[in-house]
């Protein structure tokens, strides 16, 4: 299993899978041509890093850090957290930022962090 | 595939973009970032041009994956042109935004359409929210294309409810869409 490691474009964001770090990172705009391509080696990556980490003891950090996404990436990021949710895993830290000015960036918070209560998403304002 | 397609930008009384001419998925990323640019430079309010920007995008995608296209008449003539057209106007005196589409569609989509509004028409943000959330999580209307939550979310992003408008077009089976957002 190979880290990931993608460079921001127009359309799509920076996203980091470092395994060996515990570090997965979404940063950028989202909205590529076809969203659901894009993201499903992410998602694959996500259930097998997951189950080959049950005997790993370091901490993860998962930042999603959207400036603008369609709302196909509104339903991966349910996808992405439903896995995370579904790993049981408890040293697992969520931050998810948004515009301190954005209404609508803080409305994205409450409805992923009131849909998965358990894994205790924090915000972050920028 | 290259499509054509009108685009045109106003703020207040100026036009400050316009594009007109065939446009792929990546020119239409392309206009997407220069209108954000010029909508940062001319509008203040971030959290509206966040919602602007994303419905702009959405509803571009969705011409592009959705709108009919008749390849039996000349896409270069005026008259058709207008029937694929993309407009965003900003009214800076009130913050407002419409964002104005207007294409073609096959007859049956017509239906489907409605349905999709009649479900939402009488649903208050919060419901929208709690209905986004329900629907991206069961991905039950999800398609190669999208999640299928395009009118959900253009309805929770609108301060007024989305307006819609069907007439005839000239060929059989196929009707002129317009649709209204009012951000």
């Amino acid at each position: 299993m190979e880290n990931i490691l993608l460079e921001a474009t127009d359309n799509s964001p920076k996203v980091i899978m470092d395994k060996d770090n515990g570090i997965i990172s979404f940063e950028g705009k989202s909205y590529p041509e076809n969203t659901f391509a894009f993201y499903r080696p992410i998602t694959e990556w996500l259930k097998h890093y997951f189950l080959a980490y049950k005997d790993k003891s370091h901490n993860i950090r998962i930042d999603f850090k959207f400036l603008y996404f369609n709302s196909a990436t509104t339903q991966i990021i349910f996808e992405i957290l439903d896995i995370i949710d579904e790993s049981e895993i408890e040293n697992i830290n969520i931050y998810w930022y948004y515009d301190k000015e954005s209404e609508s960036g803080f409305e994205d918070f409450e409805d992923y962090s009131e849909e998965f209560p358990s894994l205790n998403i924090e915000a972050v304002t920028y | 595939m290259k499509k054509n397609l009108k685009i045109c930008i106003r703020v207040d009384d100026n036009v400050i973009y316009e594009f007109s001419g065939k446009i792929t998925k990546s020119m239409m990323i392309e206009a997407a970032n220069d209108i954000e640019k010029l909508l940062l430079k001319k509008c203040l309010n971030k959290d509206k041009i966040k919602n602007v920007f994303e419905l702009f995008v959405e509803t571009a995608q969705n011409i592009l994956n959705y709108a009919y296209r008749d390849n039996t008449i000349d896409e270069n003539d005026e008259e058709y042109r207008t029937l694929c057209n993309y407009s965003l106007y900003c009214f800076t005196s009130d913050d407002t935004y419409i964002l104005e589409s207007c294409n073609l569609i096959e007859e049956d989509k017509k239906e489907i359409i409605r349905e999709k509004l009649e479900a939402i028409k009488d649903l208050d943000h919060k419901a929208l929210r709690k209905l986004v959330r329900k629907k991206s999580r069961s991905a039950e209307d999800r398609h190669e294309n999208g999640a299928g939550l395009g009118y959900i979310m253009m309805a929770r992003k609108s301060c007024a409810p989305i307006e819609v408008e069907f007439s005839p077009y000239t060929k059989k089976g196929i009707l002129v869409y317009k649709q209204r957002l009012f951000i």
